[in-house]
């Protein structure tokens, strides 16, 4: 599981801190912003034989907004997480708002191929579902603020369909980016923000009112910008599919002259073709065909065939020949089989293989 | 109807007499942490810039005897504000009885001395308990002279 806040970034010596980041505690959110504290002190003392009470002025403050969430994903395997071409991937990621405030969420549109998809914080229900034609409000999720026992999350489902023909060992990514907004009822908010705006932090340097909201977002969550408050959290997966290779190899076993010393392609000579089949992705390939195409020379009657074998077994049915009556090369089909998956696609040493011999005798 | 006059005139007669004449003054900071070059850290006390949950408010009441007699008995209280709580050892004040109270006032003692009910057992007080912070001096204040006190709290 990984996860983005505040406590994590805050370790980074690249960031510039705010001198008082260290105050911040993620888990207290528990009074709203806006609320008001009150502070009125009272004293009694005795002049000669008389008690006299006195009351202090009143010192009142608002609370400001603390814009602080979090995104979780729901990863628990060790990274990157393989997945099959032609599925999809999938991942959950887990927005928390630990705002005290509410906060609306603007999602991206994301690319063809990619959905997003939550349950609408607002009914509990309706499951909205984000593609690359959506507009509008669909965009945006509004999340309630908690407390600390109780905080408010929304669940996003990022789906992104791996193509069919996707190479093995390749990269997917299930991307997350969201841009904390004004939600529809921050009426209370100054600074003539309006829903749908990005939240900015009130800017350094404002003169503090203690009549007056202002809003810090935790520094550690600003972009490069200053003011704008976004996570993004990737997923990386891999991608498995069948990986198919095939080499073919001639050797001269024997000639009628030489025998198996040092033999040469002569009339008579026995040649051995070796066709390899080879599986470097995760998935076993099956209903491999191989065919392949043999020089004229051959007279690719079953005189002068020796042998075929698969994995250095006799096959128990032999290629169909077909010979062009043109060039008069023949074209061997063979019988379809299945290569196991590769169980590490670095180390060709666990590819799946088959190993097709045939001899021949040259005419 | 009388009887109201005859008080009024009394009162008004006798802040011409009394010799002791306090006043009280609340001022609220920002309590921030000061981080040195060898790590160590202190409390600095600010204006407040941006006031939310999690960090601290620091209050400073002053006395200030403007008589010309010494104030005696002096007590000053001050209920911890709502949605906040106060922190741990944070009332200070040169010379007085610091005492709080978990009852809104109604008793005070020292921290030791103080219990609250939790699941029906009786067991000490935390900070966050206490409703209340007194101050009790254990001098009168002379005419002319002032002290402050203080302490801190953290917005819940």
């Amino acid at each position: 599981m990984k996860l983005k806040t505040l406590a994590f970034i805050a370790a980074s010596s690249a960031m510039t801190l705010p001198a008082f980041a260290a105050d911040y505690d993620i888990t207290e959110f528990d009074t709203l912003f806006g609320t008001g504290v009150s502070n009125t002190a009272t004293l009694s003392y005795t002049s000669g034989t008389t008690t006299i009470d006195e009351t202090s002025n009143t010192v009142d403050f608002v609370v400001d907004r603390k814009v602080i969430f979090s995104v979780t994903d729901n990863q628990t395997a060790t990274d990157p997480v393989v997945v099959n071409a032609g599925d999809d991937a999938v991942t959950v990621y887990t927005i928390q708002n630990d705002s005290n405030a509410p906060i609306s969420f603007e999602l991206p549109v994301p690319p063809t191929g990619t959905t997003y998809s939550y349950v609408d914080p607002t009914d509990g229900t309706t499951v909205i579902t984000v593609d690359s034609s959506t507009t509008g409000s669909d965009l945006i999720i509004p999340l309630a603020t908690g407390d600390a026992n109780t905080p408010v999350t929304v669940d996003v489902t990022v789906t992104v369909a791996v193509p069919d023909d996707a190479a093995s060992g390749s990269q997917i990514f299930t991307p997350l980016n969201i841009t904390a907004v004004e939600p529809e009822d921050n009426a209370t908010i100054g600074g003539g923000v309006t829903a749908g705006d990005q939240i900015v932090a009130t800017a350094a340097g404002t003169a503090w009112d203690e009549d007056v909201i202002q809003t810090v977002t935790i520094g550690d969550l600003l972009n490069a910008d200053g003011v704008s408050v976004e996570l993004d959290n990737n997923q990386e997966f891999i991608v498995s599919a069948s990986d198919i290779a095939l080499v073919k190899s001639v050797a001269i076993l024997s000639d009628p002259v030489n025998g198996t010393s040092n033999p040469k392609a002569i009339p008579g000579a026995v040649v051995q073709y070796t066709l390899t089949v080879t599986n470097s992705g995760l998935i076993e390939a099956s209903d491999v065909i191989v065919v392949d195409a043999v020089p004229a020379v051959f007279d690719f009657t079953d005189a002068y065939v020796e042998l075929y074998t698969l994995d250095g077994v006799t096959m128990t049915t032999d290629p169909t020949q077909v010979i062009d009556a043109g060039t008069g090369v023949t074209t061997l089909t063979f019988a379809s089989m299945s290569v196991a998956a590769a169980t590490d696609i670095a180390d060709a040493s666990t590819y799946g293989e088959k190993v097709i011999t045939f001899t021949v005798t040259l005419p | 109807m009388i009887k109201k006059l005859t008080l009024a005139l009394s009162l008004a007669l006798m802040s011409t007499f009394v010799s002791a004449e306090v006043t009280l003054t609340n001022s609220m900071f920002e309590v921030v942490t000061i981080t040195a070059a060898d790590g160590s850290t202190t409390d600095q006390w600010q204006k407040p810039d941006k006031l939310v949950p999690g960090e601290r408010v620091g209050y400073q009441v002053e006395v200030n005897n403007q008589g010309t007699e010494p104030a005696a008995d002096i007590v000053i209280a001050n209920p911890i504000p709502e949605h906040t709580e106060y922190v741990q050892d944070s009332a200070k004040g040169l010379g007085t009885q610091i005492e709080f109270s978990v009852d809104n006032g109604k008793t005070f003692a020292l921290p030791a001395q103080l219990f609250v009910e939790q699941n029906g057992e009786r067991v000490q007080a935390q900070a966050a308990d206490y409703t209340q912070v007194r101050w009790k001096l254990n001098q009168p204040l002379a005419a002319g002279t002032s002290l402050t006190v203080q302490y801190i709290v953290k917005i819940k």
